[in-house]
């Protein structure tokens, strides 16, 4: 199949249920610097579901993830330019650290507003932080799951931005330090000392219930 | 409070909580699909792209630029907030200088004057310019030779009327 035909076919499939197509990230990126409006479409549905994901790490309500999803693919086409695969970073890796500043940036604008109903720990949330104090005593059934999503999200709002960022990033992707310096355009001793900072800064706030 | 801080127990249990509740705090699978399965996320990310790669679209479509700009790193929201105060508040001092600068032109005539002048009250044009100018100086000097007696007010009076009724 020809590039005319191959174009043809991606204009006339429709864009849910389009086949990933064969050309790889890198190619696709050039073409969306060049103004492809089919590369970016095409890029957009091979890498939604990675980086909501990746949202989905910080934030549980979809509306929130979409905006992230909305930010970071907006800001991927500003800075197309920007890319260079001959740096040694794939495209994927580069689009996770633009998903992981739009995340950092909504953090940090979250702080600045936050929601007053976050703060109130209910009872039940109380309860589950009590029985924490017992040795072995995990999250085993769908109603301290439900709980403690919601004790999650009123708890790790109290941490600053950059705290949540490191832990989610530590814990939750499993990355590594390197990785996370990459991603942030940090030095991997401030993440070190960054990560150590933010345990303790989790450890102050669970102090206060357990 | 100092056993819990250095209790490495302590720690771990703390440590052991804060995982769970990060691993907890992640969305749904239903969640994700949902934000990624959204009909109109592409069109949106489409217009916001035209809208300006600074500027986003919100789920309602409104564009957040304004919002941004407000809701940015804690330094410049300062900025943001002279760029609007100092335009207001320079309109504000020129509009005082103007009604001050207007008002130093003609000082309030006192009701004492206007009815020393013979001045109407409601069309507040003085009768007579010249003799206005000098009772007026002398109504409030002190001097012997500048006192006005009651004859004297009562004879400008009469003159102002009897002119005032020629017109």
């Amino acid at each position: 199949m020809d590039k005319t035909t191959d174009n043809f076919a991606l204009a006339t499939v429709p864009s849910d249920v389009r086949p990933i197509d064969e050309q790889s990230d890198e190619a696709l990126a050039l073409a969306v610097g060049r103004g492809d409006e089919q590369a970016f479409e095409q890029i957009f549905y091979r890498h939604r579901k990675r980086v909501a994901r990746l949202a989905g790490r910080f934030f549980n309500r979809h509306e929130k993830i979409e905006e992230i999803v909305q930010e970071a693919f907006t800001k991927m086409y500003a800075a197309i330019g920007n890319y260079s695969a001959e740096r040694g970073q794939s495209f994927a890796a580069w689009l996770a650290r633009i998903a992981i500043n739009s995340c950092y940036d909504e953090l940090r604008r979250m702080r600045r507003r936050p929601e007053g109903s976050l703060d109130d720990i209910t009872t039940d949330e109380m309860a589950w932080l009590a029985s924490q104090s017992r040795p072995r005593n995990a999250a085993d059934n769908s109603e301290s799951i439900v709980i403690l999503r919601d004790l999650a999200a009123k708890l790790l709002a109290r941490l600053a931005p950059e705290d949540r960022l490191i832990l989610t990033l530590l814990d939750g992707e499993d990355k590594s330090v390197v990785e996370i310096a990459q991603a942030m355009g940090w030095s991997v001793s401030k993440v070190k000392v960054r990560a150590h900072r933010a345990r303790q800064s989790l450890r102050r706030v669970l102090e206060e219930y357990i | 409070m100092l056993w819990k801080k250095n209790n490495p127990n302590r720690n771990d249990q703390l440590d052991r909580v804060g995982r769970l509740l990060i691993e907890s705090s992640r969305a749904s699978e239903e969640e994700i699909e949902a934000a990624t399965t959204s009909p109109a996320l592409f069109e949106r990310i489409r217009a916001s792209r035209a809208g300006g790669a600074s500027g986003t679209i919100n789920n309602r479509g409104v564009n957040n630029r304004a919002v941004d700009i407000w809701a940015a790193d804690t330094w410049t929201a300062p900025l943001a907030i002279a760029w609007r105060a100092i335009p207001a508040l320079s309109l504000v001092t020129i509009i005082a200088l103007a009604l001050w600068l207007g008002a130093k032109g003609g000082p309030p005539e006192s009701s004492f004057d206007k009815a020393m002048t013979g001045a109407d009250i409601i069309n507040s044009e003085p009768i007579a310019s010249e003799p206005i100018a000098r009772v007026t100086a002398c109504s409030v000097a002190t001097k012997e030779e500048c006192a006005v007696s009651t004859d004297d007010a009562v004879a400008i009076l009469v003159s102002a009327a009897a002119k005032e009724a020629n017109r």
